[in-house]
């Protein structure tokens, strides 16, 4: 995989950690990263984006600890090798999560009603 | 144990540090009750409004001026009594930097090279080169974005343990400033210096600090890393009717024409937003770093 | 666009205090002519008129109006044509009316009036081709009558009656091409605003002071004669002194050799005209006796040793007080250079970099002196008194020196009286021992001698007042490269 791969948006609501584990996740889901594959060192990453490099650290470490990647001795990151592009349905339910906060947050600056949103949603879903 | 001692000799304080530090030129206060403590390692940046005291701060920090109140401290010492050993890691540029205007820039960085014994004569060459400065023309004949890009050169050149830019990024064009936030970002993974920076430029923060300090009319009103204004601030907003019962924020406050309110609040120490935010009618915006600058700042 | 505007653009194009004093000067020169004509018991009142409103009219000609020229070239930049036109407009209205008003005045009275036209056209745009013209030409301008005088002895005879030939006219016309000329590239920007080349004029842009601030500070004045010329082989943690004397700059700076062989052409380039000028004006003589000239060599000599003095006084203080106002030039950059030892040893090294220059050019006014006394009957007396002078100049240089480096910086206020009564005390003791050496020394030149040494007494215990004050504040001070308030 090459640093150019991601994108940063420093003016984005989101930090920049959180970012870069996203699309991490995606990637992996859709299929670009496959099991094994290695990923762009920290320093690679930091300089061509120039961002601070512990940033990268963080989002690196924060997805080893969910299971993405695995670091390899002397080699550097990888994508584990446990890892499936077609994952678990919770796995795949949880890249949806942001969104789902979102609609959420919008529903009740609306004042509605739970259970008139999931009606929508549920018909929504159906279609 | 003997290299343990001299270790501990070496650095036996942060790079930076503030006592009680206040400022102020003839009758008007520019820096009030200033404490801060910056680590080693991380990249600070300092934010602000055009006259906050940012430069004054970066000075004061460094012992370029006598404070009317508090210390500051560099590597543990005081500042204004800091010594050959100390001053030979740090870096400073100052905003609009027009020292050694009668030199070229071949003799400034030859004559300043004999001062530092760490003095990186290949990267100096290379970097003037690669940002395609011209090493034989007079330095005061040199255009402002040139200059700032020289003397970066020359700050990054010394091979500093920590590294002071007051507004960087201020005559630079996009291209140099990006070179410079990634040169920055580089020697913080490869080098582990401590960087300190003053910009009103937002997303360049966003890029590279670890840590931003927010000073606002001689007070810094916020110091936290980076992340953290992401997750841990947002802005709530309330309409009129429930404007009375806004939670208190000491960050920044602002009342609208309509009668509506928004405020800054901050997570509790368990992460929780504070109980006003669940409200139905309230809106709970985060906030980009630039966002949150504005409704402090404002 | 009405009159009034038009009226006022020039007033507008240059600075308060430059705008005052022209306006003043011009105006005593219309009373002063007013007053020779109504009292006045010349033989011919006419010409001491017109003469003395000529003088009135080259100052602000040349300093006044030719600042038009620098808002015209800013109008065409900023795209305003008719703003240019407004200011060309203006000066035809100035010149129309400084010339045709008296020439009118002359006429009604029945004084000729042909002739003080003419003359006062060549001033007026004299004075504005002078403005737009090269600096360097302004440096040769002060010696253009030696020289003239030398070359041409009686030529300002030809002047008033300038019956036979158009000299007069054809000067004029000249000088109105070299000013449309001059006027044409700088407002097209064909001519630079920098360096000794530039013209004249653009000292009005940066107020008061003059561009010349702004060309010391930035080290562009040395442009035009090489690459700056500073040298920095030999600099570095063992050699202290020199190192900051590059970083305190301007005259402290070490220099190339080659920047010495250039500077010193330009000198002999400079110097030489007047020397040529009082040669030639030997050869003319025809009576053979040098002893005017060398008396003339020898005014010159001391003259220039006197001015030197309290010159070397002002240039220390003015450059290092502005050294210690900015803090974004060298002044940080000197507090956190490393190698120059500890803090005591800093402090020492500084006060011999800042000291050194200022006392080796006083020593070196002495050494002039010294060197034009042997032709003086009895030099004693000029020198005991030029040392006594030279040194009590020194202590007021080491004084304001001091008071800088200790953050008590002086303001024009203090320091201004301190050099004026510095300077009197150069002329004085020159004077005084010139009376004493001579034959005849008038009765009272000892009571002249007891004021003298007096007045230095006063001025010594001044300067040491001050320069102890300056040294305790530096003393206390716990890095002494702090910029003091502007």
């Amino acid at each position: 995989m090459d640093a150019s791969l991601l994108t940063i948006q420093p003016a984005s609501p989101e930090p920049i950690y959180r970012q870069i584990v996203e699309q991490l996740r995606r990637l992996i889901a859709g299929g670009q990263l496959g099991a094994g594959d290695l990923l762009p060192s920290v320093r690679d990453v930091a300089a061509f984006h120039a961002i601070n490099p512990m940033t990268v650290s963080r989002a690196y470490g924060m997805a080893e600890s969910e299971g993405l990647l695995e670091r390899l001795r002397g080699k550097g990151m990888a994508v584990a090798a446990t890892v499936r592009p077609t994952q678990t349905q919770t796995q795949r339910l949880a890249l949806l999560e942001p969104q789902l906060q979102a609609l959420v947050r919008h529903a009740r600056e609306l004042e509605l009603p739970a259970d008139a949103v999931l009606r929508r949603l549920g018909r929504l879903l159906e279609d | 144990m003997n290299a343990m001692l001299k270790d501990a000799a070496d650095r036996p304080g942060p790079p930076l540090a503030a006592r009680d530090l206040g400022h102020g030129y003839e009758g008007a206060t520019v820096l009030r009750g200033i404490d801060l403590d910056i680590a080693a390692g991380s990249v600070l940046g300092l934010i602000g409004r055009n006259g906050a005291g940012k430069s004054t701060l970066l000075r004061a920090l460094l012992g370029l001026l006598e404070p009317t109140t508090g210390e500051t401290r560099v590597f543990g010492k005081p500042a204004l009594a800091m010594d050959d050993g100390i001053r030979q890691r740090i870096a400073y540029v100052p905003q609009q930097p027009e020292a050694l205007a009668w030199l070229t820039v071949a003799q400034m960085f030859d004559y300043l090279g004999r001062f530092y014994p760490r003095w990186n004569h290949a990267f100096a060459r290379d970097t003037l080169a690669r940002w395609q400065l011209p090493a034989n023309k007079l330095f005061g004949k040199l255009s402002p974005g040139e200059r700032q890009r020289v003397e970066l050169v020359r700050a990054l050149a010394s091979e500093p343990e920590l590294l002071v830019l007051d507004e960087p990024a201020a005559a630079l064009d996009p291209v140099a400033r990006r070179e410079l936030l990634r040169e920055i970002a580089l020697r913080a993974c490869e080098a582990g210096i401590t960087v300190v920076f003053s910009t009103h430029i937002v997303s360049d923060l966003e890029r590279v600090a670890s840590d931003i300090a927010f000073l606002h009319q001689g007070r810094l009103l916020l110091h936290c890393p980076v992340d953290d204004t992401k997750e841990r601030y947002a802005r709530l907003w309330l309409p009129a009717r429930l404007g009375p019962h806004a939670p208190a924020s000491t960050l920044g406050r602002r009342s609208h024409a309509d009668g509506s309110v928004s405020v800054v609040i901050e997570r509790d120490a368990h992460g929780r937003w504070p109980d006003e935010a669940a409200q139905p009618g309230v809106r709970l915006d985060v906030l980009g770093l630039e966002d949150l600058f504005v409704e402090i700042a404002e | 666009m009405n009159a009034a505007t038009v009226l006022l653009t020039p007033w507008r194009a240059v600075p308060v205090g430059t705008r005052r004093l022209m306006a003043a000067f011009y105006l005593l020169a219309c009373i002063a002519g007013t007053l020779i004509a109504l009292f006045g018991h010349a033989r011919t009142p006419w010409l001491a008129v017109a003469l003395t409103y000529g003088v009135g009219l080259f100052a602000p000609w040349a300093f006044l109006f030719s600042g038009t020229v620098l808002l015209a070239k800013d109008a065409r930049q900023l795209r305003v044509p008719a703003l240019e036109r407004v200011a060309v407009e203006a000066l035809f209205a100035y010149a129309l009316a400084m010339l045709l008003l008296p020439t009118a005045v002359f006429a009604l009275i029945g004084w000729p009036w042909a002739t003080p036209m003419i003359g006062w056209s060549l001033v007026m745009v004299g004075g504005f081709a002078f403005a737009l013209l090269p600096r360097y030409v302004a440096v040769f301008c002060g010696f253009l009558p030696t020289l003239g005088h030398a070359l041409a002895p009686g030529w300002p005879r030809l002047f008033p009656h300038a019956g036979g030939e158009p000299l007069p006219e054809i000067a004029l016309l000249v000088l109105l091409a070299v000013a449309g000329w001059r006027w044409r590239g700088f407002v097209r920007g064909r001519i630079s605003e920098q360096g000794w080349s530039s013209p004249t004029v653009v000292q009005l842009r940066y107020g008061s002071w003059g561009a010349w601030s702004q060309m010391q500070a930035s080290g562009r004045n040395t442009l035009t004669l090489g690459q700056g010329g500073g040298n920095v082989a030999g600099c570095g943690p063992s050699r202290p002194v020199r190192s900051l004397r590059v970083g305190l700059g301007g005259w402290y700076t070490p220099r190339s050799l080659r920047w010495h062989v250039q500077q010193l052409a330009f000198m002999t380039v400079l110097l030489g005209v007047p020397a040529l000028a009082i040669w030639l004006g030997h050869l003319r003589s025809s009576g053979g006796q040098d002893h005017g000239n060398v008396a003339v060599l020898l005014g010159a000599f001391f003259g220039f040793a006197v001015v030197a003095s309290p010159m070397v006084c002002l240039l220390s203080w003015t450059w290092l007080s502005r050294r210690w106002q900015r803090v974004n030039t060298e002044l940080p950059m000197l507090a956190l250079l490393p190698g120059l030892g500890s803090a005591q040893a800093r402090q020492q090294a500084l006060l011999r970099a800042a000291l050194q220059r200022p006392l080796a050019a006083h020593a070196a006014c002495f050494v002039l002196v010294l060197a034009g006394s042997p032709w003086m009957p009895d030099a004693l007396p000029v020198i005991g008194l030029q040392a006594v002078a030279v040194a009590v100049g020194a202590l007021t240089s080491i004084a304001l020196v001091l008071d800088v480096l200790g953050g008590r910086p002086h303001g024009l206020w203090t320091a201004g009286p301190l050099l004026a009564a510095m300077f009197v005390l150069q002329m004085a003791s020159l004077v005084i021992g010139t009376l004493l050496g001579s034959h005849h020394a008038p009765g009272h030149a000892s009571a002249l001698l007891a004021g003298l040494l007096v007045g230095a007494g006063l001025l010594a215990g001044w300067s040491a007042h001050l320069a102890r004050a300056g040294w305790r504040a530096l003393a206390a001070r716990p890095q002494p490269f702090v910029a003091n308030p502007a």
